[in-house]
C-alpha cells in the first residue's frame, strides 16, 4: 500500500495533476501545462508547476529524463504510478459517497 | 524580463531546474498570473531552500542513514555469499567463506546501526528490542564464524563449538529481524514492502530451520529450502537498504525533525 500522506501542502492538487498527466507517457514542463490546461480547463503556472515538480522529484515519485533541447521530461516512477493509483481511488469512492448522497436527498 | 524573474529563485535551484523553467517562461507570452505565479514560485523555492539548510544540520542523521543502507546492501550481500559458499563444501566451510560471512556479519550490524536510530521517535522499546535482538545474534554469528575460522572446538571452552554459535546467532539474528521489520512497518520511514519481507523471510527460515531440525528430508531438499529462505531473507535487507538510500532521507529526516 503506497503512503499517500505526502505533506505536499498546497501543491497537492497541482501535483495530482502533474501525475495524471504524466500517467500516458513522459512530458517536459511546458507539455503538462499545456495538458493539464486541456483536461481541466483551468491554467497551470510554471512556478506552481516546477514548485509541485521539485516535490515529486524529491519525493520519488517522478523522475527526470535526458533533456532534448534544453527541455527535461519526466515520467512516473513505479511509486508515483502507485500513489496516483491510490488517490485516484479515494477520489473515486468519496465522488461516489457524494453522487450517492445527493441522489437520496433529491429523492 | 525572464532573467529577472529565474534570478529571483535561489542560485542551487537555478542549477538544477533554471534552464527547462527558462525553455517553458519562453514558449508562451508571460500573462500577469504566470508573473504572479513565478514570484510565489520563487518564493517557494526561498522557502523551501530555508528548509534543505535546516536538514543539512542533520548531516549526522544522514550520514548513519547513509551507513545503514550500505551496510544493509553490502553486508547481506556478503552474508548470503559466505553461507552459500561454505555450504556448498561438504568438507565443512572453508575459512574465506567464513571470512566473507564475517565482513557481511558487520555490514548488518552497521545496518542495524544506522537503520534503527530512525526508529526510536515511534516506539522505543519495539525499536530497541529491534536493534538489540539482531544485534547480539549478528555477534554471536560472528563469534561462532570466528570461532570455526580460527580457534579449534576443544579451545572455545564450555559446551560450545563455533558452528553452535553461529546456529544460535542466526536464529536469534532471524528472530531480531522480524522485529526489526515489524517495527520498519510501523515506523513508515523505509520501505514498508521491503520490511514485510524481511519479517516474512525471517519468519520463513526459521520455520525451514526448525522443519530441518525436526525431521531428516532429502540432503538436496534441505539445501535448497534453506538456500532459497536465506536468499530471500538477504534480499529483502538489501531491498530495505536501497530504499533508506533511495527514499529514506526526506521521510527520515522528517521524523527526526517530528
Amino acid at each position: 500500500m503506497p503512503d499517500s500522506n505526502l505533506e505536499l501542502g498546497r501543491f497537492a492538487e497541482p501535483s495530482l495533476l502533474i501525475l495524471v498527466s504524466l500517467s500516458d507517457g513522459p512530458k517536459h514542463g511546458y507539455a503538462i501545462m499545456t495538458d493539464v490546461e486541456a483536461g481541466t480547463g483551468r491554467p497551470l503556472g510554471p512556478g506552481t508547476l516546477y514548485a509541485a515538480l521539485a516535490r515529486l522529484e524529491e519525493r520519488g515519485l517522478i523522475e527526470a529524463l535526458e533533456p532534448v533541447d534544453r527541455r527535461r521530461p519526466y515520467r512516473l516512477t513505479g511509486m508515483g504510478a502507485a500513489v496516483l493509483t491510490d488517490q485516484l481511488a479515494s477520489l473515486e469512492a468519496f465522488a461516489k459517497l457524494g453522487l450517492r448522497r445527493l441522489g437520496a436527498q433529491r429523492r | 524580463m525572464i532573467g529577472l524573474l529565474l534570478a529571483l529563485y535561489p542560485a542551487p535551484w537555478r542549477r538544477r531546474y533554471g534552464e527547462e523553467f527558462r525553455a517553458v517562461l519562453e514558449s508562451r507570452p508571460l500573462g500577469p498570473f504566470d508573473v504572479a505565479d513565478v514570484l510565489l514560485g520563487a518564493v517557494d523555492a526561498r522557502l523551501a531552500l530555508r528548509l534543505s539548510d535546516g536538514v543539512t544540520e542533520h548531516g549526522g542523521q544522514l550520514a548513519m542513514l547513509r551507513i545503514g543502507g550500505i551496510g544493509a546492501i553490502v553486508g547481506s550481500a556478503l552474508w548470503f555469499i559466505g553461507i552459500a559458499g561454505g555450504s556448498a563444501a561438504d568438507d565443512g566451510p572453508d575459512t574465506a567463506w567464513l571470512v566473507v560471512g564475517m565482513i557481511g556479519s558487520v555490514g548488518l550490524l552497521l545496518a542495524l546501526a544506522g537503520l534503527s536510530g530512525f526508529q526510536a521517535h515511534h516506539e522505543p522499546r519495539l525499536a530497541w528490542a529491534a536493534f538489540g535482538i539482531p544485534a547480539i545474534g549478528s555477534v554471536l554469528s560472528l563469534a561462532g564464524m570466528f570461532g570455526m575460522a580460527f580457534v579449534p572446538d576443544e579451545q572455545l571452552g564450555g559446551t560450545w563449538s563455533g558452528w553452535g554459535l553461529w546456529v544460535l546467532g542466526l536464529l536469534t539474528t532471524l528472530i531480531g529481524s522480524i522485529l526489526f521489520g515489524v517495527a520498519t512497518i510501523r515506523a513508515a520511514v523505509f520501505s514498508r514492502r521491503a520490511a514485510v519481507a524481511l519479517a516474512a523471510s525471517a519468519a520463513a527460515a526459521i520455520v525451514v530451520a526448525l522443519g530441518l531440525t525436526g525431521g531428516s528430508p532429502d540432503p538436496s531438499v534441505a539445501r535448497i529450502l534453506s538456500a532459497g529462505v536465506l536468499a530471500a531473507f538477504a534480499a529483502s535487507w538489501m531491498a530495505l537498504g536501497v530504499s533508506a538510500l533511495r527514499h529514506g532521507p526526506i521521510r527520515a529526516i522528517a521524523a527526526a525533525l517530528s
